[in-house]
C-alpha cells in the first residue's frame, strides 16, 4: 500500500510540476509575426499607397464618379454607371477611409511624441485631404468620435454634421501650416519625413504648399453656400504667399507615381490588363470635339474609322455597340508606372481664377485661367503652338460676361481634372457643370431623377453595427443616392 | 531528435524475446458455437485486474496466472462473455455463443479507455473499420455519412482530394470551424484545412484524409461534452476517436493480408442546361423581331434574314477578343441553335489572307448538349494494401503499407498517397508493457482543381459563362495550340481560358509529408493499478504551389505568375496517468475504476509564402524570376497547455453505474490571471433489466442514462495585444498599418454546459433496439471576433460574448427482421434533429456575419434565431404574396435585406439495410448492404443558379418559348408564382399583344436574378442512395487445408449512387451537399460547385 501511495504521489507531483511550468508563457504569447511599434514614415507610406489603390481605382472613380461627371463610362457590365451599386464595395471604401485615418492618427501621435512638427503637419494635411473626400462622398459621417475605440472605448461613433467637419478641417489646415512654419531652430535630423513619402520625396516645403492648396480646394467648395467664409479662407492663403505658399508649378502638384510592376501598377493600367469595360463618355468627347480641343487625342483613342465617339453614360442594354466607342487614351490608361493625381497645379490656378473673377479682379482671373489651361496642356504634352491657337478660340478666349467667363473656368477645370473622379464629381455637383441628367439606363428609372447622384449610399455595415447613430442619417435619402444634397451643393430644382 | 531515438528504441524492443519468470500457464482454444472454428482476437482477462491476452488466428491462447487470480473472463465483440472460475486447470477450452443482443459491446472512450457500452452514462456511437471499408472512400470521413446519428457530413465536392466537413450536434461556436477533435490511439492529431473559399483557390483537403480506412479498427464518436469532458478545452465540438488495427499473436508465423480496391468515378449531378440558344446576346427570335421593328437601318424586314441578322448583329467569331461580332460576349442569349444557321465559330476552318488574318468558313450553329459533361473524365481510384501481422504471447506487431492512387474526374487532377504504419506491443516483463505506433504518410497531388468564383475553377466558365454551341472535343483536341493571333486556342479568349488549358497548365500542386505516432509504457503496479506514460506527436510539413501560365486569362501579358507556400505543423502530447480498477465487497459487487493524470501539449505552426505577380522569363516559376517586388509572408505560432485530469467510475452489481471527471487546463494563449480553468462532468446509468426480472422475449434490455458536463475553450494565439502589420513594400520601403482586428488583453476562457439523458431499449430477444438521446447544451462567453462599425478604424474586436444553445434528439435503432442460418435481413436507422438558437450576441448587436456573397447577401447569426440566417433581397410582394412587377413587367425587389432562409438543416438521417445470404460453412456468404441518407432543410444560396439565369445557360431560361415571344412574369416565366402590378391590377397575359408592356425581353427578365437573391435560394433537402455494397465471403472449408491462402473476400460497391429526391426549389439540380473547405463561412453558399461524382468499385482481400 505504501508503494501505491508513492506512485500516486509521483504522478501528482509530476502533474503539479508540469502545470506550474508556465515560464515564458506571457512572452510566448506576444506575436512574433508583427511588431508593436514601427517608424512613422512607414505608416505614411502605407497611407499613400492605400489612397491610390482604394480611392482612385475602378471601384472608386472609373465605375462611378467619372461616369457621374461625364468623362468616362462603362460599356460592359454597366451596373455602377446605372447606379446599381455593390453593397460590399460601398462597405469596403468606407472602411478604407477609416483604416487610413487610424494610421494617420497613430502617425500624428508619434510625431508629437518625437517632437517632429513637420511629420505632425504632414499627418494633418494628409488626414484633411482624405476627410474632405469622405465628407464630399457621404455628407455627415463619424468624425469627432471616429477612431476613438482605443482611447475612449467608443465603438459606436456619432455622426458629425458635414458643415462642422469642414469648419474643423480649416482649423487643422491652419494649424498644419503653422507647424510647417515652426521649424526654425529644430535640427534637420529631427524633422525628417523619411523615405515613406512617395508624393514629395520628403520635401516639407512642397507638403506645405499642398496644405495651403488643399485649403483653397475646401474654400472654393463652400463658396456658394458660405461666400463670406470662403472669402476669408481664400484671402488668408492668397494674400500671404510667404506664410501660406501654394503650388507654384506642376512640380509641386500632389501625385503618386506608381511602380512599373505588380502589385503596384497604376490602377487604371492594371485594370486594363484584364478588363476593357470602360470607355470615353459622350459628354466629354462631344465637348472636346465642339471645342476642337487638341487634348482629345491624348485623352481618347480613335475608333476604327478614325473618329472619336463617346458612349452615353450608364446606358441601357444594347444602346450602342462597344466596338464603335473610343477607349481611354494610352497616357492615362496604359502606363503601369503612370500617375494617380491627388491635386494638380492647374486646379489651384482655376480656383484662383474663379475666386478672382467673383471678387472682381479680372486680370488676375484671366492670368490664372490661362495658366491653368497651360498646365493642362503641358501634362498632355501638347505643343505650345497648339496652346496659343486654342486660347484664341471663341469658346476658350477670356471674354464675355462674368457668368460666361465663370462657365469657361468650370469647363476648363473639368477637362483638366481628367481622371480625378472624386474632385470631378464634387465640382460637378457644386457648379452643375456639365449638367448631368440621370443615366439613361438608371436602375431607379431614368425618369425619376433629373440629375445624377447627390451623394453616395451609406454602407450596410454601419446600419448593422452602428444603428443608433447611422439610422437617423438615412432619413430623407431617396433611392440611395438622392434626397439629401451636400451642404455645399446649392443647386435648386434638382431631384 | 531525442523523441525519435526513443521511438526507435521502442521499435527494437518489439520482436526481442526476453525470458522472464514463469508461473502457472493456462492454455486452450476458443471456438465459435456456430461452426466450431477457432476465433481469433478473443480477449481473455483476469477479472478485476488488467492482466490478459488475446487468442491467435486459430483461436488458441496461453496465459500465465498467479495463484491469487480467481476468475477468467472470455469476451469477444458480438459473442456472449463467458466467465470461468480458476482452480488448478492448465487447459480451458471455451465455446462462445453469438450474442444477439450485443450488450457487451466494448467501445473506446476518452483517453482510449475501453469500456462496455452498457455501463456508460452518455452517448457514444462507433463505426467499425469493416463498415468504413464497405465502400471505399478516399476521405475516411465520407464513409460516416448517414451512419451516426447527430453527425452531419458534408463533402465539399466530387473532386479529387476535396475536403469534408463534419459537425456533431450542430454548430456551437462562432469562432472555431466547429470541427471535432480527432484522436488516434489516444493522441490528438491535426485536421488542418485551408486554401479554398468561395472566391477561389484549390481545395487542398482536410488533414484527416491522410488516415487510410484500411488501418482503422474502429471509429468512435464522442458526441456530447460528457463523453468528451476529459479532453477539456478541446472537447467543445465533440471528439472522434480512431483506433488503429493492431498486431495479433500468431503461432503459425506471419499473417499476411493483401487487399486491392478499384473505384471508378463519374460525374452524376450537373445542372440542367438549355440547348436551344447559343453564345452572345440579343439573338433570340424575340430580339430579332424587336430589331426589325425598331431599327430600320435600311433593312427591309423581309430581306434581313435571321441568318443575316445573326452574323451581322449577334455573333460572328474572329478572335474571341471582341474582334468579331460580340465574340467576347460569354452569355447564352445568342441565336437559335439547330435550325440551319451557319456562322464563323472558334473551331471553323480558316485560311489566312495576305495580311495573315484568318478568313473563316462558316460552320453549322448547332447545340452540344453534353459539352459540359464531356469535359469530365472517368476518375479511377486504386488502393493496394498489404498488412503483415505476427507475434507471440510476448510481442505482437503489425506492419501495413497502403498505396492509394486517385485520378480525378476533372482531367489532370490526381492524388497519390503512400502510407506505412507500424504498430507493436511488447511485454517486457509480467508487469511492464511497451507499445509503439508510427505512421508515415506522403500525400501528393500534381494538380488539384480550383473552386469558387475563380478562373482556375473550370465550372466558373462552364457553369454559366459559356456557350451551348461549343464543341468540347475541339477544345480538347487543340488546347495546346495557338490560334492565328498567337493566343491560346479557346472558344472566347476575352474572359476565358480553354478549360483544358486551365487544368493542364494552371495547376495547384500539394505535397505533404506526415509522421504521427506514439509510444506507450505501461506498468502494472499490482493487479488493480497501473501507470501509463504516453508520448505522441503529429508532425506534418506541406508545400503547395500554384502556377498560372503566360497568356492565360489571369496573366495575359505578364509572363505568368505563381505562388508557393510551405507550412509545418506539430502537436506533441505527453500524458502520465494512473489507471485503477478494483472490486470490493462480496462477489465484487462494488467496483471502482478510473484514472488520474496530467497532460502536456505543445502546438506549433510555421508558414512561409512567396509569390510573383509577374515573371521576367515567361513561365519560369522561380522567385528569382519575379518581375517587380515579390510578395512574401511568414507566420509562426506557438501554443502550450498543461492539464491535470481525473476520472472515477463506480458500479454497483451490474445495474448501477456512476461516473465523474474533472480536468484543469492552463493555457498559454490567455492572460495569466485567467489561464487556468476547470471542467467537471458527472454521469449515471441504470440498467433496469439487470435489477428486475423481465421476460427477455418482451424486454431484453433497458437502460436509462443521464449526464452533465462543462467544457470550454481558450483563445487563439496572439489575441491579446495590438500590433502593426506589414504589406508588400513599395519601392523598397516597408508599408505598415495598424492591425484591423482589435485584440483584447482581458479575454477569459469560454464555457459550454451541457446535459443529456438517454434511453437504451432492446426488445424481442434483442432483435429490435432503440437508443434515444435528448441533449441540451449552451456555449457561453464565447471568445469571438465580433464585427464592429468600421468607423472605429477596426473591422472587428476580440471579446467574450455570445451564447449559442443547441438541443436535440438523436435516435439510433435497429431491427433484425429476419435471422436464420442462411438468410438474414436487418435494418439500422439513424436520425437526429438539432435545434439551434443563438441566444445572444454582444450588447444590442443584431447580427454577426458568418459569410457573404454577391450583392449584399450574407449568412448571419442573429439573436433568437438559428445560426446561419440567410439575408438578402427578396421579391417585393403584396399582402397576398403576389410578386409586384414594375411598369416594365419586371419583378421588383424588397427595399431592405430580408430573411430568405437558414443554412442549418432541420434534421439528418440514414437507413442502412443489411442482408446476408448463405453462410461460410456451406457455400459461402453474400453480404448485401444499402444505405440511404438524407436531410431536411438547410437552405443554399446558389450562385450557379443566379448567374445561370443571368447568363441564360439554364434550361428554364429557354422554356415556354420565352425567347420567341418575350417573357411575361407568371405566364411563361416563373410560372410557379403569381404577379400583380404596383396598383394591384393583373398583368396583361397576352403574349401576342404588340402593345403589351408586361412583355419583357427574355434576357432582361433573367438579368434581374442578380439583384433578387430570393430567386436563387434553394432548399437543400435531399434523399440520396449513398451506398450499395455486395460482398462474398468464400466457404471456410476451402481454406481449411490450404497452406497458403487462409481466406478470401470479394465485394462490389457503389458510393453516391443516386440523388433520389431534392426539393422542388432545387429546380436546376445542384448537389445540395456543398461547401468550401470545412470552414463556417463556406456553408450555405454554392458557387460553381465542382460536380459530385458517383463511385462504382470493386475490392478483394486475400489472407495468407
Amino acid at each position: 500500500m505504501k508503494k501505491i501511495f508513492n506512485y500516486t504521489l509521483l504522478v501528482l507531483l509530476i502533474g503539479l510540476f508540469a502545470t506550474s511550468c508556465t515560464k515564458n508563457w506571457e512572452e510566448n504569447n506576444i506575436d512574433p509575426n508583427n511588431p508593436v511599434d514601427v517608424p512613422m514614415t512607414n505608416l505614411l507610406a502605407n497611407s499613400i499607397i492605400n489612397t491610390g489603390t482604394d480611392f482612385f481605382d475602378e471601384w472608386q472613380g472609373m465605375n462611378n464618379f467619372l461616369s457621374y461627371s461625364g468623362q468616362i463610362t462603362k460599356i460592359y457590365y454597366i451596373d455602377e454607371a446605372r447606379y446599381q451599386f455593390r453593397p460590399n464595395v460601398v462597405d469596403n471604401v468606407w472602411r478604407d477611409y477609416y483604416r487610413v485615418q487610424i494610421d494617420l492618427g497613430k502617425m500624428k501621435e508619434k510625431a508629437i511624441a518625437a517632437e517632429n512638427p513637420v511629420m505632425q503637419a504632414v499627418a494633418e494635411t494628409y488626414s484633411v485631404f482624405l476627410w474632405q473626400m469622405a465628407v464630399d462622398q457621404w455628407g455627415n459621417i463619424p468624425y469627432s468620435e471616429a477612431i476613438t475605440a482605443e482611447s475612449a472605448e467608443n465603438w459606436t461613433p456619432k455622426y458629425d454634421n458635414a458643415k462642422d467637419i469642414y469648419t474643423d478641417l480649416f482649423v487643422r489646415l491652419e494649424e498644419a501650416n503653422k507647424l510647417f512654419n515652426s521649424t526654425t531652430g529644430i535640427p534637420a535630423s529631427q524633422i525628417q519625413i523619411g523615405n515613406g513619402d512617395f508624393i514629395y520625396g520628403g520635401d516639407a516645403a512642397k507638403w506645405q504648399k499642398w496644405c495651403n492648396s488643399l485649403r483653397l480646394r475646401l474654400a472654393i467648395r463652400i463658396s456658394n453656400v458660405n461666400p463670406a467664409e470662403a472669402k476669408n479662407q481664400l484671402e488668408a492663403v492668397l494674400t500671404d504667399p510667404a506664410g501660406h505658399p501654394v503650388f507654384a508649378s506642376r512640380d509641386d502638384e500632389a501625385k503618386l507615381k506608381w511602380e512599373a510592376t505588380a502589385p503596384y501598377k497604376e490602377p487604371w493600367a492594371l485594370n486594363h490588363e484584364s478588363r476593357d469595360d470602360h470607355a470615353m463618355a459622350e459628354t466629354f468627347v462631344n465637348k472636346l470635339l465642339e471645342l476642337g480641343d487638341p487634348r482629345l487625342p491624348v485623352y481618347a483613342l480613335p475608333i476604327a474609322d478614325g473618329r472619336y465617339v463617346g458612349a452615353p453614360e450608364g446606358a441601357p442594354n444594347n444602346a450602342f455597340s462597344p466596338d464603335t466607342i473610343s477607349r481611354i487614351g494610352t497616357l492615362y490608361r496604359d502606363i503601369p508606372d503612370g500617375y494617380t493625381y491627388f491635386m494638380r497645379y492647374a486646379e489651384v490656378q482655376f480656383i484662383i481664377a474663379e475666386s478672382a473673377l467673383r471678387g472682381g479682379v479680372d486680370a488676375m482671373a484671366q492670368a490664372a485661367y490661362l495658366e491653368g489651361i497651360k498646365a493642362s496642356f503641358e501634362e498632355t504634352e501638347i505643343a505650345d503652338t497648339c496652346y496659343a491657337k486654342y486660347i484664341d478660340k471663341d469658346a476658350v478666349k477670356w471674354d464675355g460676361s462674368t457668368d460666361e467667363k465663370l462657365m469657361k473656368v468650370y469647363e476648363q477645370k473639368w477637362i483638366s481634372l481628367f481622371k480625378e473622379g472624386q474632385e470631378l464629381w464634387a465640382e460637378q455637383r457644386r457648379t452643375d457643370y456639365p449638367e448631368m441628367p440621370s443615366a439613361s439606363g438608371s436602375f431607379y428609372g431614368p425618369e425619376n431623377h433629373n440629375r445624377g447622384p447627390f451623394r453616395y449610399p451609406y454602407p450596410v455595415s454601419e446600419q448593422n453595427l452602428n444603428p443608433v447613430n447611422s439610422l437617423p442619417e438615412l432619413e430623407g435619402i431617396v433611392d440611395d443616392f438622392w434626397g439629401k444634397q451636400l451642404f455645399w451643393d446649392t443647386r435648386t430644382g434638382v431631384h | 531528435m531525442r523523441k525519435i531515438t526513443f521511438l526507435l528504441a521502442f521499435l527494437l524492443f518489439v520482436g526481442m524475446n526476453m525470458a522472464n519468470a514463469q508461473t502457472r500457464t493456462i492454455h486452450g482454444t476458443i471456438v465459435d458455437s456456430e461452426d466450431g472454428q477457432g476465433i481469433p482476437g478473443v480477449t481473455i482477462t483476469v477479472k478485476g485486474t488488467t492482466v490478459g491476452t488475446t487468442t491467435d488466428l486459430d483461436g488458441k491462447y496461453s496465459l500465465e496466472v498467479k495463484p491469487e487470480y480467481k476468475l477468467l473472463q472470455f469476451s469477444y465483440v458480438g459473442m456472449k462473455t463467458v466467465e470461468i472460475t480458476l482452480s488448478d486447470q492448465t487447459e480451458i477450452n471455451v465455446t462462445l455463443e453469438p450474442d444477439v443482443m450485443q450488450m457487451d459491446e466494448v467501445v473506446v472512450t476518452a483517453l482510449g479507455v475501453s469500456r462496455e457500452k452498457k455501463t456508460l452514462g452518455y452517448a457514444v456511437q462507433d463505426v467499425s473499420g469493416d463498415q468504413l471499408n464497405q465502400a471505399k472512400t478516399d476521405n475516411v470521413l465520407n464513409a460516416l455519412s448517414g451512419r451516426v446519428a447527430g453527425v452531419q457530413v458534408t463533402n465539399a465536392s466530387g473532386a479529387v482530394g476535396a475536403s469534408t466537413r463534419i459537425t456533431i450536434r450542430g454548430n456551437s461556436s462562432f469562432r472555431s470551424d466547429n470541427q471535432p477533435l480527432f484522436v488516434v490511439d489516444g493522441v490528438p492529431i491535426s485536421n488542418y484545412s485551408s486554401g479554398v473559399d468561395q472566391w477561389g483557390g484549390a481545395d487542398f483537403g482536410n488533414a484527416i484524409m491522410d488516415i487510410d480506412p484500411e488501418n482503422i479498427e474502429s471509429m468512435t464518436v464522442l458526441k456530447g461534452a460528457s463523453a468528451a469532458a476529459l479532453y477539456g478545452s478541446r472537447a467543445l465540438n465533440g471528439v472522434i476517436l480512431i483506433t488503429t488495427k493492431k498486431g495479433k499473436a500468431n503461432n503459425n508465423g506471419l499473417g499476411v493480408t493483401y487487399s486491392y480496391n478499384v473505384g471508378f468515378d463519374k460525374v452524376y449531378i450537373l445542372p440542367n442546361y438549355q440547348n436551344k440558344y447559343g453564345q452572345a446576346g440579343y439573338g433570340s427570335e424575340y430580339a430579332y423581331n424587336q430589331y426589325l421593328k425598331t431599327n430600320d437601318n435600311g433593312h427591309n424586314a423581309d430581306n434581313y434574314s435571321y441568318q443575316q441578322y445573326t452574323e451581322q448583329q449577334v455573333y460572328s467569331y474572329y478572335d474571341g477578343n471582341w474582334g468579331g461580332v460580340n465574340d467576347g460576349w460569354d452569355e447564352s442569349w445568342g441565336s437559335r441553335l439547330d435550325i440551319g444557321l451557319k456562322l464563323n465559330q472558334f473551331d471553323s476552318p480558316y485560311t489566312l489572307d495576305a495580311d495573315g488574318n484568318p478568313v473563316y468558313e462558316a460552320t453549322p450553329w448547332v447545340s452540344h448538349p453534353d459539352n459540359v459533361k464531356n469535359f469530365f473524365n472517368t476518375g479511377v481510384s486504386q488502393t493496394h494494401n498489404v498488412a503483415i501481422t505476427g507475434g507471440n504471447d510476448k510481442a505482437t506487431g503489425r506492419l501495413s503499407y497502403v498505396y492509394n492512387d486517385v485520378q480525378g474526374v476533372i482531367p489532370n487532377t490526381d492524388m497519390y498517397k503512400n502510407s506505412v504504419n507500424f504498430t507493436g506491443t511488447y511485454k517486457m516483463t509480467d508487469r511492464f508493457q511497451a507499445s509503439a505506433n508510427v505512421t508515415y504518410t506522403n500525400n501528393y497531388s500534381s494538380n488539384l482543381p480550383g473552386n469558387g468564383y475563380d478562373p482556375n475553377n473550370v465550372m466558373q466558365s462552364l457553369g454559366s459563362w459559356f456557350g451551348r454551341q461549343v464543341n468540347m472535343q475541339s477544345l480538347k483536341d487543340h488546347w495546346m495550340e495557338l490560334d492565328p493571333f498567337g493566343k491560346p486556342y479557346t472558344w472566347s479568349y476575352y474572359y476565358h481560358n480553354n478549360p483544358y488549358w486551365t487544368v493542364y497548365k494552371n495547376t495547384s500542386s500539394r505535397n505533404r509529408n506526415r509522421v504521427m505516432g506514439n509510444a506507450t509504457l505501461k506498468y502494472d503496479i499490482n493487479n488493480w493499478l497501473n501507470i501509463t506514460f504516453r508520448a505522441g506527436t503529429d508532425f506534418w510539413s506541406e508545400s503547395r504551389k500554384h502556377v498560372v501560365y503566360n497568356m492565360s486569362n489571369e496573366s495575359k501579358n505578364q509572363g505568368g505568375n505563381f505562388w508557393e507556400s510551405t507550412r509545418s505543423f506539430q502537436e506533441t502530447n505527453i500524458d502520465l496517468y494512473l489507471n485503477f480498477d478494483k472490486s470490493f465487497g462480496k462477489d465484487g459487487i462494488h467496483r471502482v475504476s478510473g484514472l488520474a493524470g496530467a497532460n502536456y501539449r505543445n502546438n506549433s505552426y510555421l508558414y512561409n509564402y512567396m509569390a510573383a505577380d509577374e515573371l521576367t522569363v515567361p513561365n519560369f516559376f522561380d522567385i528569382g524570376n519575379a518581375k517587380g517586388t515579390a510578395n512574401v509572408d511568414m507566420y509562426k505560432s506557438l501554443r502550450t497547455t498543461n492539464s491535470v485530469y481525473a476520472q472515477v467510475d463506480y458500479s454497483f452489481k451490474d445495474f448501477l453505474f456512476l461516473g465523474a471527471t474533472i480536468r484543469g487546463d492552463w493555457s498559454s494563449t490567455l492572460p495569466s490571471d485567467d489561464w487556468n480553468y476547470w471542467y467537471p462532468s458527472v454521469n449515471a446509468a441504470f440498467i433496469l433489466t439487470n435489477l428486475i426480472e423481465v421476460d427477455p422475449k418482451v424486454l431484453t434490455f433497458a437502460k436509462i442514462r443521464a449526464s452533465f458536463a462543462k467544457v470550454g475553450g481558450d483563445a487563439d494565439p496572439y489575441s491579446l495585444y495590438n500590433y502593426y502589420r506589414s504589406a508588400t513594400p513599395f519601392a523598397g520601403v516597408s508599408l505598415y498599418h495598424y492591425l484591423r482586428q482589435n485584440n483584447n488583453p482581458n479575454l477569459k476562457p469560454e464555457a459550454q454546459n451541457s446535459w443529456e439523458i438517454g434511453l437504451d431499449l432492446k426488445f424481442w430477444n434483442g432483435r429490435v433496439g432503440v437508443d434515444f438521446t435528448y441533449y441540451d447544451q449552451k456555449t457561453t462567453d464565447q471568445i469571438m471576433a465580433i464585427d464592429v462599425a468600421t468607423s472605429t478604424g477596426f473591422d472587428s474586436r476580440w471579446i467574450n460574448a455570445g451564447e449559442i444553445g443547441n438541443s436535440g434528439v438523436e435516435l439510433g435503432a435497429y431491427v433484425d427482421i429476419f435471422k436464420s442460418k442462411n438468410f438474414s435481413w436487418g435494418v439500422d436507422l439513424n436520425w437526429a434533429k438539432n435545434k439551434n438558437v443563438v441566444n445572444k450576441l454582444y450588447g444590442d448587436l443584431e447580427s454577426y456575419q458568418i459569410g457573404s456573397s454577391w450583392g449584399g447577401l450574407s449568412i448571419q447569426a442573429r439573436p433568437g434565431e438559428t445560426y446561419g440566417v440567410i439575408k438578402g433581397y427578396a421579391f417585393l410582394r403584396d399582402d397576398n404574396g403576389n410578386i409586384i412587377v414594375d411598369g416594365g413587367g419586371l419583378p421588383e425587389r424588397s427595399s431592405t435585406l430580408e430573411e430568405l432562409g437558414n443554412v442549418v438543416p432541420d434534421w439528418t438521417g440514414g437507413i442502412n439495410n443489411r442482408f446476408t445470404f448463405g453462410n461460410t460453412s456451406d457455400w459461402g456468404q453474400i453480404n448485401f448492404n444499402f444505405l440511404i441518407d438524407g436531410r431536411k432543410g438547410g437552405d443554399i444560396f446558389s450562385v450557379t443558379k443566379m448567374f445561370g439565369l443571368y447568363s441564360g445557360i439554364l434550361e428554364q431560361t429557354a422554356d415556354n418559348n420565352v425567347r420567341e415571344t418575350g417573357a411575361i412574369a407568371g405566364v411563361n416565366a416563373m410560372t410557379n408564382e403569381s404577379f400583380v402590378h404596383e396598383d394591384g391590377s393583373a398583368l396583361n397575359t397576352d403574349l401576342n399583344d404588340p402593345d403589351n408592356t408586361d412583355i419583357v425581353a427574355p434576357s432582361d427578365f433573367y438579368y434581374n436574378s442578380y439583384k433578387l437573391h430570393e430567386w436563387s435560394i434553394i432548399d437543400g433537402s435531399f434523399i440520396k442512395l449513398r451506398e450499395i455494397s455486395v460482398g462474398y465471403a468464400l466457404p471456410k472449408r476451402l481454406f481449411e487445408n490450404s497452406k497458403v491462402i487462409k481466406g478470401f473476400d470479394v465485394s462490389l460497391y457503389a458510393h453516391n449512387v443516386a440523388l433520389l429526391w431534392v426539393d422542388s426549389s432545387n429546380d436546376i439540380k445542384i448537389d445540395p451537399e456543398t461547401a468550401f473547405g470545412n470552414s463556417n463561412s463556406g456553408q450555405g453558399i454554392e458557387q460553381y460547385q465542382l460536380p459530385a461524382s458517383r463511385t462504382i468499385g470493386f475490392k478483394f482481400s486475400v489472407r495468407f
